[in-house]
């Protein structure tokens, strides 16, 4: 046993004093003469025995406790010898674990945690003799560095490695170092490992096989008392139904420690601070805060949500998203049905509802002509065309449509009353995503079992938020519900399967009420009723509006897009080339661009997009695609943030770490015992204090203490 | 002893003698009803009871005029109105020494109080005799009447000084057996006799018809144990000192104490004697006029003999 603090054993001295204090009371007496002392002197004999074990029991107990303080005051300690990792004779193999996660980014006094283990990795690559082979594993990034002897070259290599923002796959870089070391013909081989043990870095699902050698993990992290805040991916949801716009930005707050925190968030848009916003973070659990972000038009912005909050690792207060939206969509209506009574109009509710004027901000102007009119209209002034119950004189007047829409152009075709059905299908043949059949007619009034009910929209397609981007303003709206429209008429379709189609709203029998189909450039919607009350009551109900609105918009491709996709740092990604396009190009927010190209499968151009090492926004054109490339005109945008679990610095103990790491012998110590670098010999040394046991005992002795102090009083 | 220092010594004696007459006569006069009866029967006028004749009884006590009313014979008892004599015997040992504070010791409480019984009890005419006991060996004068009795009394009262052991059994047979007559042997004592022995001797003066009354002294420290601090304890009959938290001994000993109490009540009821305590702390009169009124009202109930 020794003693970091020998001079408070002076203090067991101390033990003396209620010894002294026991004499020196005996000493002071007073001499009492007393009548009485026959009684005194028979009651002392029937009690002495009693009275001497407690008396000599708490004075034994008030010394002991002096002196396991004095003990506990004195920190003992005792050295444990660990075996030395710079052995002498035989040649070692070496496979450094070096944890290049994100949460080794933080700072330890005035230095990352990766700095630290690269100083370490450095001074025991001085250490170890010449003869030595050393490898490089990092866990989070991937990378290795083969079993070498040049010294030279392996402190270049390790002066060149950062940590990522990625999270350590501990378990699978023990694996890969055993693999190394297995290829290794030494016979001593060692892993060691510097890492912050963090618990989440040991949840890979790599199975390790039991290691014939010794593994040292060296803790880096010291004592983390420091607060630590991250942000979680910030989730958008489209606020919709009228004209206007908007996006809840929902941002979630981790507090990864002890203590509550008020976090501060400020959300900036395009590189300016929009919005600013608190949320009370309880400890060890998360906090939400919405932001209400009203969009313009001609949009394309960057999103940050940052913390205000400083703490240990400052890398994950950031947050990104990205919004996007399209300009003014020019709206073609022609209208089969045209009246000078504007309610018997086959157009008057779709006008209304794609731009309700006065109510609210449409971003769409709609125009109405008759059948007639079509003929001298230009449709390279409109976006989007739309189909009010026409009858289509002959096969110019098909063919221009079919031109437009191949073109970019998007095509809404309401059905009615005017329309032939063997008429449609042989004008528009392959325009229509299905051969429409006979017409269906259900009475709103009717009873008997023969006669046939109308019938209600399914409205569990409705419900479904990833369904179709039309539907997905009634995933969250209350009230306005499609479902409870009554339709009394419709056209049938064919049942087949037409490539690039798609059902976008059925009936609750399963008829198709609205289909979708790619046609060249552009996208065509069908809807088997009227777009008026003529087969059908839906205008007349609230989900009437947003239904149209968002369908104008999606095919005038100038929906929102705050879809843009969601991605954790380190993920893999696959993109699937459109049939025309050959390659695409990537570019990240900070500048670098980068060329993909496909490899080949069965046909299908598919892209594999490297690892996504740092959080930001990429940016994906498909190519050949728009010239300049712009980011409002990306194909496809991807948010990249980090793992938010990587900021919980919550250590792994050592018996589990025992658990999962198989080897025979594995050694958990501090990072600072590495440092005894001229100590050649077979153990180095370290300290063990064991205090707490010294405490624990003045603690129970105390207690012993007042229970006899108690018993006294009782008496 | 010479000069100054013997005239001194003298003056204290008259001072204290003239001390303790005045508490004797506060204590008579305090208690003043009657202290006894006398059980002798006599031939003496006042009229007592009446008694059925048996063989054995002399004719001429025979109430004639009751036998000419009853037809039976009945003899007349009268109550014996001659001088009684009693004995006051006071326990003059080391541990009557006691005396905590400023109060009197035990043994100076129990000299007034035997002053003041005697001067009651010469007041009533009866002869008074007076024995000291002390470290196992007796003084005493033996028992006469009038007022200038009381003076020799007092005078070898106050001359008397405690010391030694209580022992009683020796002395107070040695004294019963020199009296001529039933006597009231009235004994103040702590009784704290360390052989206990006290009962033997009891029972030694209650022999041959004595009656017997028994004054047990002892003071608020004895009796409540009342100390809190670590103390020597030092015996004052020689015992030796002994080292205590009185704390842990209180229970022990005030179980101790009582008992001992109990145990002289029993022996007082056994023997049919009067058990009286003094406190130290309370006027002696006020206990002894309670005694004697409380022994006045029982007097007159069947006592045998």
């Amino acid at each position: 046993m020794k003693f970091a603090n020998p001079l408070f054993l002076l203090g067991l001295l101390g033990m003396l004093v209620p010894l002294i204090i026991h004499l020196w009371r005996r000493r002071k007496a007073k001499v009492i003469p007393f009548g009485a002392i026959r009684f005194l002197l028979q009651s002392e004999k029937a009690t002495r025995r009693r009275r001497r074990f407690w008396e000599y029991l708490l004075l034994l107990v008030r010394m002991l406790a002096i002196g396991a303080f004095s003990l506990a005051l004195a920190a003992p300690y005792r050295m444990e010898s660990i075996p030395s990792l710079a052995l002498g004779s035989e040649q070692n193999s070496l496979a450094l674990v070096l944890d290049d996660s994100l949460s080794m980014r933080r700072d330890r006094s005035g230095k990352s945690l990766f700095e630290r283990s690269q100083n370490s990795a450095s001074s025991l690559l001085n250490q170890l003799p010449d003869y030595d082979y050393v490898g490089m594993v990092f866990p989070a990034s991937g990378k290795e560095i083969p079993l070498d002897k040049n010294r030279e070259q392996l402190r270049a290599a390790l002066q060149k490695i950062q940590p990522g923002f990625e999270k350590a796959r501990m378990l699978s870089a023990l694996s890969r170092a055993e693999q190394m070391l297995s290829r290794s013909g030494s016979l001593s081989k060692k892993i060691v490992v510097f890492t912050d043990l963090q618990k989440e870095s040991f949840s890979d699902q790599a199975v390790l096989e039991h290691f014939p050698g010794e593994i040292y993990f060296y803790d880096l992290s010291g004592r983390n008392l420091d607060p630590n805040y991250t942000l979680g991916p910030v989730d958008l949801n489209r606020i919709s139904g009228s004209g206007e716009e908007s996006v809840k930005v929902l941002a979630r707050v981790y507090n990864f420690s002890a203590q509550d925190q008020e976090a501060r968030l400020n959300l900036s848009l395009g590189g300016q601070v929009i919005s600013r916003g608190t949320a009370a973070a309880k400890s060890w659990a998360s906090a939400d805060k919405s932001f209400l972000v009203s969009l313009r038009e001609n949009f394309s912005a960057e999103g940050k949500l940052e913390l205000e909050n400083r703490d240990s690792l400052d890398m994950d207060n950031l947050s990104y998203f990205h919004l996007r939206g399209g300009g003014r969509v020019k709206a073609l209506i022609v209208d089969g049905s045209w009246s000078r009574e504007p309610l018997s109009r086959g157009s008057y509710f779709l006008e209304r509802a794609l731009n309700p004027r006065l109510y609210a901000l449409s971003r769409i102007d709609p125009e109405v002509v008759s059948e007639s009119g079509f003929a001298q209209t230009d449709l390279r002034n409109y976006q989007v065309l739309i189909l009010a119950d026409c009858r289509i004189l002959d096969q110019a007047e098909a063919d221009r449509i079919k031109n437009f829409v191949s073109n970019g152009g998007g095509l809404l075709i309401g059905l009615g009353n005017n329309v032939d059905a063997d008429h449609y299908n042989k004008l528009l043949g392959d325009l229509l995503p299905r051969e429409i059949r006979e017409l269906k007619i259900s009475f709103a009034g009717a009873e008997g079992k023969s006669e046939l009910q109308p019938l209600h929209l399914d409205s569990s397609f409705i419900a479904d938020p990833g369904r179709h981007p039309i539907l997905s303003p009634f995933a969250s709206a209350k009230g306005a519900d499609p479902a409870v429209a009554n339709f009394y008429k419709y056209f049938m379709f064919y049942q087949e399967l037409v490539p690039r189609s798609r059902v976008v709203l059925k009936l609750a029998d399963g008829t198709p009420m609205l289909l979708e189909k790619s046609f060249g450039s552009g996208i065509a919607l069908i809807l088997a009723s009227t777009l008026n009350q003529d087969w059908n009551d839906l205008c007349i109900y609230p989900s009437y509006l947003p239904i149209f609105y968002q369908a104008s918009l999606y095919l005038a491709r100038s929906l929102f897009d705050i879809g843009a996709k969601g991605a954790r740092v380190g993920d893999q990604i696959e993109l699937t080339l459109p049939g025309e396009k050959t390659s695409a190009l990537v570019k990240s927010s900070r500048g670098a661009e980068l060329r993909l190209s496909p490899e080949k499968e069965g046909g299908q151009g598919k892209i594999r997009i490297p690892r996504l090492e740092e959080p930001g926004i990429y940016y994906f054109w498909y190519l050949p695609g728009p010239e300049p490339r712009q980011e409002g005109n990306a194909d496809f945008i991807l948010a990249v943030n980090s793992d938010p679990t990587e900021s919980d610095f919550r250590k792994i103990s050592v018996k589990d770490l025992k658990k999962l790491v198989l080897a025979d012998q594995v050694y958990v110590q501090s990072e600072e015992n590495l440092k005894t670098p001229e100590d050649r010999g077979k153990t180095s040394l370290v300290k063990k204090p064991y205090h707490h046991g010294f405490l624990l005992g003045l603690i129970i002795l105390l207690g012993m203490e007042i229970l006899l102090l108690a018993r006294s009083g009782w008496e | 002893m010479t000069g100054p220092a013997q005239s001194q010594e003298a003056l204290e004696v008259i001072s204290r003698l003239h001390d303790l007459e005045l508490k004797a006569r506060e204590i008579a006069e305090g208690a003043l009803i009657g202290l006894h009866h006398s059980r002798h029967r006599g031939s003496s006028v006042e009229f007592s009871e009446h008694k059925p004749y048996t063989a054995g009884d002399e004719i001429r006590m025979i109430d004639w005029k009751l036998f000419a009313k009853s037809d039976r014979f009945f003899i007349k008892q009268f109550e014996d109105e001659t001088r009684i004599q009693s004995y006051i015997v006071l326990d003059a040992s080391g541990s009557m020494a006691y005396a905590p504070g400023n109060q009197p010791s035990k043994f100076e409480y129990g000299r007034t109080l035997a002053a003041g019984l005697a001067y009651l009890l010469l007041g009533q005419g009866d002869a008074v005799g007076l024995a000291v006991i002390r470290d196992g060996k007796m003084e005493w004068l033996p028992g006469r009447s009038g007022e200038r009795h009381f003076k020799a009394l007092s005078e070898f009262l106050v001359r008397t000084k405690p010391e030694g052991e209580t022992k009683f059994a020796p002395v107070l047979f040695d004294l019963v057996s020199r009296f001529k007559q039933k006597s009231l042997v009235i004994v103040i004592s702590d009784f704290f006799d360390p052989e206990l022995e006290v009962e033997k001797s009891l029972k030694l003066a209650r022999h041959r018809g004595n009656e017997l009354a028994f004054f047990q002294v002892l003071t608020r420290e004895e009796l409540e144990f009342p100390f809190s601090q670590l103390s020597w304890f030092e015996g004052l009959e020689g015992e030796g000192r002994i080292l205590l938290e009185p704390s842990q001994l209180r229970k022990e000993y005030l179980k101790l104490i009582r008992g001992w109490q109990e145990q002289l009540e029993r022996v007082g009821q056994e023997l049919l004697a009067d058990y009286q305590l003094f406190r130290t702390e309370q006027n002696p009169a006020q206990i002894l006029s309670g005694y004697l009124l409380r022994r006045s009202l029982t007097a007159r109930r069947a006592r045998p003999r």
